[in-house]
């Protein structure tokens, strides 16, 4: 009988803590198929988030080092650097990368450097229990927004994606969803080509995810992922934001 | 400064600690001729069979802090006290100069340390007897030897850069065995030798102390 499904090899036999709905196991699931595909497993390290993710080595069964909340880009510069020949990437949310490590990320992309970065966008804090993130939505309510978000008190949504392709190192950066099939297909494309930016020696590479967090958003995870279509898509264009890999260049060459 | 630059690096590899390197600002302003130490052999080096590289032929690796089973984290921290422990008894670093017949004892470190020397040596020239405890390391504090000097040393003398960041850990280390006096300045004006030979000279006469 020919095997159509199967657990991925990278992924350990353990029962995933992640809410009913959360985007995290899908991705993960994600990362451990093409991690396989292209031969990357032996010499992958991957530097997991502060937040939910952070138990990712609980799962993804390659080298894992935890980063001070948000460091993971900075971290990963030095693996990558003492390291050259493995294969580095970052997994962070949306409150690591876009709030307290938005420095090191900023700069870690105008350096170029040969890392791949998965940042998973669910609008909130959600390890903590909810609170407003950067990326939060206007109107949305949190636990510290209880009125729902209003920008002149709270400031905008912020567009990470699109300031980390402004950095003059970065080569690809696409925004994709995990909330129903055909997004899970096109973000298993978006992170091969991320991961393919760095097998190739070209720059930084991100791919940002929206993903459901349908425990801190107060919704069945049916909602959410329809939550996701109709509002988060719409301050958050799911879209290839930049790509020079054609070119084989950065902008800074 | 380079010696000891060298230095941490070598402990943090040794113990897979942080180490910390308190520079005073007065390096940022002052240039003087620097041998830098010979290199250490790498080879040397503990084996770090914790490190990430890939897991190639092994089981994968994890780095981390967050230790969730409250026996595991439990334990985890009662190997960091040992740690700890045993860094407290081995890595005490201190310079002692002109103790043996001292009557006053300075203590000061960084800059602060080489301006007591130079006053130091100007009220020896008259009959003073001064000495000097300057710990290298700041933690772990010198404090035992530091509590034996106050075995047969009445006054000591703390002199900082600073209103008082010491003067807290030499007062514990001494358990009360000596009058300890202060004299600092908070950044600003560099104090030179003589104002500080003066200072000694002034708790000299002050607590007859060459008695």
């Amino acid at each position: 009988m020919k095997q159509v499904f199967k657990k991925p090899r990278l992924i350990k036999p353990n029962t995933f803590h992640y809410c009913p709905g959360c985007g995290h196991s899908i991705i993960h699931r994600l990362i451990a198929e093409i991690l396989e595909e292209l031969d990357l497993a032996e010499i992958a390290i991957c530097v997991p988030p502060a937040g939910c993710a952070v138990l990712a080595y609980n799962y993804l069964d390659i080298d894992m080092g935890e980063a001070a909340h948000g460091r993971a880009a900075a971290v990963a510069t030095g693996l990558k650097r003492a390291l050259p020949d493995k294969f580095v990437i970052t997994y962070q949310g949306d409150g690591d990368i876009a709030a307290i490590g938005t420095a090191e990320s900023i700069h870690a992309a105008n350096r170029g450097e040969q890392v791949s970065t998965i940042f998973v966008n669910n609008a909130v804090y959600g390890m903590t229990g909810g609170q407003m993130a950067p990326t939060t939505l206007l109107g949305q309510n949190t636990t510290t927004t209880p009125g729902g978000r209003v920008a002149s008190i709270h400031g905008n949504p912020l567009d990470l994606s699109e300031m980390m392709a402004i950095a003059k190192g970065s080569v690809y950066i696409e925004r994709t969803a995990v909330n129903n099939a055909k997004n899970i297909i096109k973000t298993k494309k978006a992170i091969t080509k991320a991961f393919k930016v760095q097998i190739d020696g070209l720059g930084f590479s991100m791919v940002e995810i929206l993903s459901p967090c349908p425990t801190n958003w107060k919704m069945s995870p049916i909602d959410a992922c329809k939550w996701v279509d109709e509002y988060m898509t719409k301050i958050f264009p799911l879209k290839v934001i930049k790509d020079l890999t054609d070119t084989g260049k950065k902008d800074a060459d | 400064m380079a010696d000891l630059t060298r230095r941490a690096f070598e402990l943090a590899d040794y113990y897979r600690t942080p180490v910390m390197i308190l520079g005073d600002g007065m390096m940022g302003q002052m240039m003087e001729p620097v041998v830098f130490p010979e290199m250490i052999n790498p080879d040397t080096l503990p084996e770090k069979d914790w490190a990430l590289g890939g897991a190639s032929g092994r089981p994968s690796r994890i780095i981390r802090s967050l230790l969730l089973d409250p026996a595991v984290e439990e334990e985890h921290n009662w190997k960091l006290a040992r740690k700890y422990e045993m860094i407290t008894r081995k890595e005490v670093d201190y310079e002692s100069y002109l103790l043996d017949d001292a009557n006053l004892v300075m203590v000061a470190y960084g800059t602060a340390a080489r301006i007591a020397k130079g006053a130091i040596n100007m009220v020896r020239e008259a009959g003073l007897k001064v000495g000097m405890l300057r710990p290298r390391t700041l933690w772990p504090f010198p404090s035992k030897v530091l509590n034996d000097i106050g075995r047969v040393v009445r006054h000591v003398l703390v002199f900082e850069m600073s209103t008082g960041q010491m003067i807290e850990d030499v007062r514990l280390a001494l358990e009360g065995r000596s009058n300890v006096h202060f004299y600092g300045r908070p950044g600003g004006i560099i104090p030179n030798p003589e104002e500080v030979a003066r200072v000694i000279s002034s708790h000299y006469l002050r607590f007859d102390i060459a008695k």
